[in-house]
């Protein structure tokens, strides 16, 4: 699975500890989400959305492309 | 959506450094005492002969326990995540270790020589110990923490 967290936060002009602070998160997990390192449950997927104001499926995708 | 975690607070772990550091301390002065003592260790007595043992036994297993069951002072799902991985290799490390090392111990009673057995399986007893095994833990949960910190620091700007 893939991201776009990166591209989202840099438009934002946060950083991963603002956002981290944001949603509640260590600087690591977004660390981690942004680098697919973990993929992040439907919980934290949900709050980043809502904190961009952008769909869950807007942030993340398969890499198969399904 | 609110979790109920089963870990204790943070607060526990830091009880649990900090009867880390009193069994050091102990073993430091236990060291010290019996190097004084010298032939007269019979002489250093039954009752501190009983608080070292406390020291060196209960004490550290307390603390370790305290260490190991409670929760970071971010504690997230990531996290959650890297200690139930720290977890799976304790438990692969401490069953499949002793599994083999039993084995070879069976093989080796046939093919080595007594003494050789005896002092391998005075090592091999310590793969389960629960103490081992907790100092493994942390070293692999502390350590990857560690080392994502090191990564993600001026990556995120």
């Amino acid at each position: 699975m893939e991201n776009n967290l990166r591209v989202e936060r840099a438009i934002k002009r946060i950083s991963q500890a603002q956002l981290a602070e944001a949603i509640g998160v260590s600087r690591q997990t977004i660390f981690a989400i942004e680098n697919n390192k973990f993929v992040p449950s439907t919980e934290l997927a949900l709050r980043l959305s809502a904190y961009f104001g952008k769909t869950v499926n807007e942030l993340f995708w398969l890499t198969d492309g399904k | 959506m609110e979790k109920k975690s089963f870990l204790l607070p943070h607060c526990c772990q830091i009880i649990g450094w900090w009867l880390l550091g009193l069994v050091a301390v102990l073993c430091i002065t236990f060291v010290i005492i019996s190097y004084n003592a010298g032939a007269g260790a019979a002489e250093v007595g039954d009752f501190t002969r009983n608080l070292y043992a406390f020291g060196f036994y209960f004490l550290p297993n307390i603390a370790l326990l305290l260490i190991c069951l409670s929760r970071e002072k971010e504690e997230d799902e990531y996290i959650s995540f890297i200690r139930s991985r720290s977890v799976f290799i304790v438990v692969v490390f401490g069953f499949v270790g002793g599994m083999l090392l039993s084995a070879f111990a069976g093989y080796s009673f046939r093919m080595m020589s007594a003494e050789f057995v005896g002092r391998f399986m005075m090592y091999a007893q310590w793969f389960p110990n629960r103490a081992v095994l907790a100092i493994v833990y942390l070293l692999i949960f502390k350590g990857t923490l560690f080392v994502n910190k090191l990564k993600s620091r001026g990556n995120g700007e």
